[in-house]
């Protein structure tokens, strides 16, 4: 897969490197239980700090799209990986669109409770 | 190229020879040879092995002419000229001379002793099979130069300018795939199984030599190829050591397209004239032309993107260094 970072972009280089690999699992390019590269040896590929790449690798993780195991490396996991990543896409275009149009967080969140209300009439949203 | 009966012909010739050779012995001799024959020798030459003297033949065809069979559909399938493989068919005559000698040389010496036990191998044999050896493996080195190997057919393709990928002012890219080679796993495992068995029930080191040829081959069977601001390099996959990297000054151009292992030269590292090559399986691959005029190739899915990044990269350490 193609990891690429702007050095110059004011987005942090970790969460543009997450933002690489969620693109490879969400097109089909990582599929599940593919390995990334080790982080010390993506690191010096880059040039970057190998903290950068871990915290790139961390925020996958949280997001549930690899798992992280001492000794295994960074693997994309079994579970709908591809689906997952393509929700996240969509929930960074929503989050960059929002800012964009410059509202709150509050705004952007009652907009999207609005809308899980209206799809599953019925079932309360609880926080 | 187009398949060859007359190369597999060739391939095979001198282990068809050898077993003739030892078929033709056998036979003069047979009413001679103890029972069992003594098939291995000590240090100092005395007898140390036997074979019952029904096994014998069969063995030695196995010996001979599978190793034959194979290098011939080999060359069969390749479609590749032998003067491209000198080597590998130096290597089967060599072979094949000495296995020949050594197992006439044997007969000899049973049916010269009369019981196994007393049989002596002199030492000095193994020095003649391995100047047979030579001699035939020489032999082959020139019969495969006759087949001329035929002009690069990629260097049309070459000449045409490589695949970019753009890249901004302040972008750095990194392409990395990891790439296995169901064909090493199996042969690697195979020649590990073999060498266990072996040590186990005949109990010689010797065959520890098998077992690591199995290991390296199973080390091998997954890599990782990468192209960074460097160049491209390609690791095993289970550590960054040991690591084989094409620095990017090195580089001329890089290109992709699909590949037959065969036509590489067979699976592993092949070393041809004028190319080498590191063969996982037949499909994509990534061919670099470099600046020594040689080919270094490397099986690998998605080798266009590796290139257009490779022959980008080229270009933007040229232009930074003024060269």
């Amino acid at each position: 897969m193609l990891f690429r970072v702007d050095l110059g972009s004011p987005v942090p280089l970790g969460d543009q490197i997450a933002a690489t690999v969620r693109g490879a699992i969400a097109d089909g390019t990582l599929r599940p239980g593919e390995r990334l590269p080790a982080a010390r040896a993506l690191a010096d590929s880059l040039g970057v700090n190998v903290h950068t790449v871990l915290r790139g690798y961390q925020r996958l993780r949280e997001e549930d799209l690899i798992d992280l195991r001492r000794g295994r490396g960074a693997v994309v996991t079994g579970e709908q990986p591809t689906a997952r990543a393509r929700l996240l896409e969509g929930v960074q275009n929503l989050v960059e669109e929002a800012r964009a149009l410059g509202l709150s967080d509050e705004e952007v969140l009652s907009l999207v409770r609005t809308r899980l209300a209206s799809r599953y009439s019925g079932a309360p949203y609880s926080a | 190229m187009a398949r060859s009966w007359r190369r597999a012909g060739i391939v095979a010739l001198p282990f068809v020879l050898a077993w003739a050779a030892v078929l033709a012995v056998f036979t003069a001799l047979r009413d001679r040879l103890p029972d069992p024959v003594a098939t291995h020798m000590g240090p100092g030459g005395q007898a140390d092995g036997f074979t019952g003297l029904g096994a014998f033949l069969p063995v030695a065809t196995t010996l001979l002419l599978l190793p034959g069979l194979i290098a011939s559909v080999v060359a069969y399938c390749s479609r590749m000229a032998l003067g491209g493989q000198r080597m590998l068919v130096a290597t089967g005559y060599g072979t094949a001379a000495m296995l020949g000698y050594d197992l006439v040389a044997l007969l000899e010496a049973n049916a010269g002793a009369g019981r196994a036990a007393q049989v002596a191998f002199p030492l000095w044999h193994l020095a003649v099979s391995f100047a047979v050896a030579g001699a035939v493996g020489g032999a082959g080195w020139l019969l495969a130069g006759r087949d001329a190997a035929p002009a690069d057919e990629a260097d049309e393709a070459a000449e045409a300018a490589g695949p970019r990928l753009p890249l901004g002012k302040g972008e750095t890219a990194v392409w990395t795939r990891s790439v296995g080679s169901p064909v090493l796993v199996v042969v690697g495992a195979g020649i590990t199984l073999l060498g266990v068995v072996l040590t186990v029930v005949m109990d010689v080191t010797a065959e520890s030599a098998l077992i690591a040829v199995g290991l390296i081959s199973l080390a091998l069977s997954r890599c990782r190829v990468t192209v960074d601001r460097r160049g491209l390099s390609v690791a095993p996959w289970f550590a960054p050591r040991p690591r084989m990297r094409i620095p990017l000054e090195r580089i001329t151009k890089a290109t992709s397209r699909e590949a037959r292992a065969l036509g590489l030269g067979g699976w592993g590292y092949r070393i041809q004239p004028g190319r080498s090559a590191l063969v996982l399986r037949s499909g994509d691959a990534l061919f670099l032309r470099l600046a020594t005029g040689k080919e270094f190739v490397v099986t690998v899915d998605d080798a266009a993107t590796a290139a257009a990044l490779l022959n980008t990269l080229v270009e933007r350490d040229r232009t930074a260094t003024g060269t």
